[in-house]
């Protein structure tokens, strides 16, 4: 077969109309728990803890002019999300919705590197899917592959990230984090094992890296479908990781069969054997015949976006080092729950022309939060040190020299330094290079 | 013959048989070498903090009764002894720094009861300006700059406390200053016997609202040994060394300068990080404190905390006296004795958090 042939078969399989119930479900669904995430988001404070409150932001590489809007603007900003989300949960305009949720959220995840978690990157990709997704009475195969490949994805990288030394030789950190939950009810004892952590290390990477594939095939689906949730509802049990599990179960659904939804509904709700057949509602009307291939440019958008997705998680192998420690490649690639890292970073400014040397604790001027994150993420500490270069600048200082004395303990390792100590900061660009001054991780 | 089919039926029966298993293998496990997180949490709890603050509200108490003495007898001679009577409430203070979480900042009472550098000019405009009879009710609605130890440190070590043209205003309020301290001493020891101790010691239990868990008992313990370290390096050593502000050392802005106790009060620290983490006696040899923990897990770790400890008092012991010269003519050693705190504190923030899973594993804000 040619080339264009096999392409216009490739385009005509994936505009095949399929069976939009289970999309319909996890749009729903989806919108239902961002709506759940943006209140108890507000109600715990944290609106004001990271937009408001902050004195300085850890603007991403690029993205510098994303900044918190000014006075209520943040709250205005998570009241507009909220309804967007409502919307896209009762599927009112539901593209719409999930377009305007996709740039409020992802605007509000692009201001300040300190909120950077894995599960919000995936509800700015999902939303971003949802917005170029056509469901009526019938969707398109490209649809419901596209969010699945992306959920699988997530998975899957998740599986492939937890292939490494720390993960399977030495059980971290599941060693560390298990045994601090020796009083968790029932398993608390066996958590404190380390054979324990070795099992459920080993359990983890072959769940991350099967479950798609178990999920998909018909006669696993069942056991599958019992070990995701259970394995969401444990490690929401054990973590505080929020609405990270209710996000994996929903979105786990997307590979079930699409109208799983339907036989959902009729198991909760039999019809009598006495009875004759309902009228089927003409929103789950039987899926219409027409089809319309999938044009070129959507073919293409699909392409370059799943290039993007299968690039990210990988592109840590163009930096040298140990990604974990050096946070080199990192984030937007599914390295989930792999590192337990804690730093103490303290700043030395020096004055060239006075030659005095001020020492900064950043703790005094950042968030609990923001301190915590940028002690052992080698970029942020950069950024701070530029942030006091420039203020040192901005009170008629200019031209100080900044150096770290940045300290951080990785996976159960003795702390070691992370910066060079020598090196001015305050010359040194952010980028996407790679970094020469974090040094080897002991 | 047809494969018999799992009926749901026989699912549940099997996830509940192991379920029961997990159980069974769980509790006939051998429990994991050293003592418990348990253990340790009541130990600290029943052997550390709490005769720890009785002994504060104790010394509080004595001072108070001795400067309204002093202040009825106006006895020079006794001057002496309320500036030990000082020292001593001081040096409680500074042991129970190392843990500085539960009624301490539920109560508000750090600012209360420590606020420095002194503030002379506001200090002395209270007492110019203070009513005849001075009644717990003033000293209460003082701001935190006019009272505490660190205020009455400042009156009390004055050379000329019992003589000075005004000592009936001084003297009554510093004596106002000594029962406040010692009320709210009491209401610190009060408020951990029993009920914050017994909190501490069941973290986890059902019931327990204070602490959900004995993770979240510990993290409250490991993050206030934290907190004392750091304000050791910034607070008591960087400020007055002019480390923050490029400047020459200030001894103005030396904890306990006007009794010339700060070298005193930076060893109590780390006798309460002592206690804290080798238990009650401070000293190694088997008492379930947060060392005992870290030993069962990674004994070389351990040893290097041990090995700083020493290298930091030994630091701090080697500073010359009095302290607010030695900070100018001997800024190396101070220096250093900072350092060597800073290295003590950074293993205890990075590796022993991070060997017992203090630090928040996660982010607060869901982790994933």
């Amino acid at each position: 077969m040619s080339g264009p042939a096999a392409l216009l078969r490739l385009r005509r399989a994936l505009g095949r109309p399929v069976d939009p119930a289970s999309l319909r479900a996890f749009r729903g669904m989806f919108g239902a728990l961002l709506l759940v995430s943006v209140i108890r988001f507000a109600a715990s404070g944290w609106i004001a803890a990271q937009y408001v409150e902050p004195a300085y932001h850890f603007p991403y590489w690029g993205f510098a002019w994303v900044r918190a809007w000014p006075g209520v603007g943040m709250y205005l900003h998570f009241l507009a999300l909220a309804g967007a989300a409502l919307c896209l949960a009762l599927g009112l305009r539901p593209r719409l919705a999930a377009l305007a949720c996709f740039a409020l959220f992802t605007y509000a995840e692009l201001i300040d590197r300190a909120t950077y978690l894995n599960h919000y990157y995936l509800v700015s990709v999902l939303l971003l899917l949802l917005a170029c997704i056509p469901i009526g009475r019938a969707a398109p195969a490209w649809a419901l592959y596209a969010v699945r490949l992306q959920v699988g994805l997530v998975y899957f990288f998740a599986g492939v990230a937890k292939l490494r030394a720390d993960w399977l030789l030495d059980a971290q950190p599941l060693r560390i984090w298990l045994a601090a939950h020796a009083d968790f009810p029932v398993l608390g004892p066996l958590f404190a094992r380390t054979e324990v952590a070795y099992v459920m290390s080993w359990a983890g990477a072959a769940f991350d890296l099967g479950a798609p594939f178990l999920l998909l095939y018909r006669r696993t689906r069942p056991f599958a479908l019992l070990a995701v949730l259970g394995f969401h509802a444990l490690t929401g049990a054990l973590f505080p990781i929020g609405m990270f599990p209710w996000i994996m179960s929903s979105a786990a659904l997307i590979l079930l069969p699409p109208d799983w939804p339907r036989r959902l509904l009729r198991r909760l709700r039999p019809v009598p054997a006495d009875s004759s057949p309902a009228p089927v509602p003409a929103d789950i009307s039987p899926v219409p015949a027409d089809s319309r291939p999938l044009s070129r440019i959507g073919l293409a958008a699909l392409a370059l976006h799943f290039g993007v997705q299968l690039a990210l998680p990988l592109r840590h192998h163009l930096y040298p080092g140990d990604h974990g420690w050096t946070e080199e490649g990192f984030r937007f690639a599914w390295h989930v729950m792999l590192v337990e890292k804690t730093g103490v970073v303290t700043y030395r400014v020096r004055d060239p022309a006075s030659g005095r040397t001020f020492v900064v604790h950043p703790e005094d001027a950042l968030t609990v939060q923001q301190a915590r994150q940028m002690a052992f993420q080698p970029d942020m500490i950069l950024s701070y040190a530029h942030h006091l270069a420039a203020g040192f600048a901005a009170r008629g200082v200019p031209d100080v020299e900044v150096r770290a004395d940045a300290f951080v303990a990785y996976n159960g390792r003795p702390s070691a330094r992370l910066i060079d100590p020598n090196v001015d900061l305050a010359r040194e660009r952010d980028g996407l290079a790679a970094k020469p001054w974090i040094l080897p991780p002991p | 013959m047809p494969t018999p089919r799992l009926t749901c039926p026989s699912r549940h029966v099997l996830c509940a048989l192991s379920l029961g298993t997990l159980a069974l293998a769980a509790g006939c496990l051998e429990p994991a070498e050293g003592p418990s997180r348990r253990e340790v949490l009541a130990h600290l709890a029943d052997a550390v903090i709490v005769p720890g603050q009785a002994r504060l509200a104790s010394d509080a108490a004595a001072l108070a009764d001795r400067l309204a003495a002093v202040c009825v007898a106006y006895d020079p001679a006794l001057h002496a002894d309320v500036q030990a009577a000082w020292r001593a409430v001081r040096a409680d203070w500074s042991v129970a720094s190392a843990w500085a979480f539960g009624p301490v900042a539920t109560q508000m009472q750090a600012g209360p009861l420590d606020f420095w550098p002194v503030r002379v000019d506001t200090i002395e405009a209270k007492i110019a300006e203070a009513p005849a009879k001075i009644d717990a009710a003033y000293i209460d609605a003082l701001g935190t700059s006019a009272k505490g130890m660190p205020a009455l440190e400042y009156l009390l070590f004055t050379p000329d406390f019992l003589d000075a043209p005004d000592r009936a205003r001084r003297c009554p309020y510093a004596s106002a200053l000594a029962a406040d301290i010692a009320r709210r001493a009491e209401a610190l020891s009060s408020a951990w016997d029993p009920a914050y101790a017994a909190a501490l010691a069941s973290a986890g239990d059902d019931g327990s609202d204070i602490y959900a868990s004995e993770q979240a008992g510990l993290d409250a313990v490991v993050n206030a040994t934290i907190e004392n370290l750091y304000r050791m390096v910034k607070d008591k050593l960087d400020r007055p060394l002019g480390n923050l502000t490029g400047s020459d050392p200030d001894p103005e802005a030396l904890e306990s300068r006007f009794s010339g106790t700060t070298r005193d009060d930076l060893e109590a620290n780390l006798r309460g990080f002592a206690s804290v983490y080798l238990g009650a006696d401070g000293e190694p040899g088997g008492q379930p404190g947060l060392g005992a923990l870290v030993a069962a897990r990674d004994p070389a770790l351990d040893d290097r905390i041990l090995a700083q400890h020493g290298v930091a008092r030994d630091a701090i012991a080697s500073v010359p006296e009095p302290f607010s010269k030695a900070i100018v003519e001997h800024r190396g050693d101070v220096q250093r004795a900072r350092d060597e705190i800073d290295a003590l504190r950074r293993l205890i923030k990075l590796d022993v958090a991070s060997l017992l899973g203090v630090t928040l594993m996660l982010s607060d804000n869901d982790g994933d």
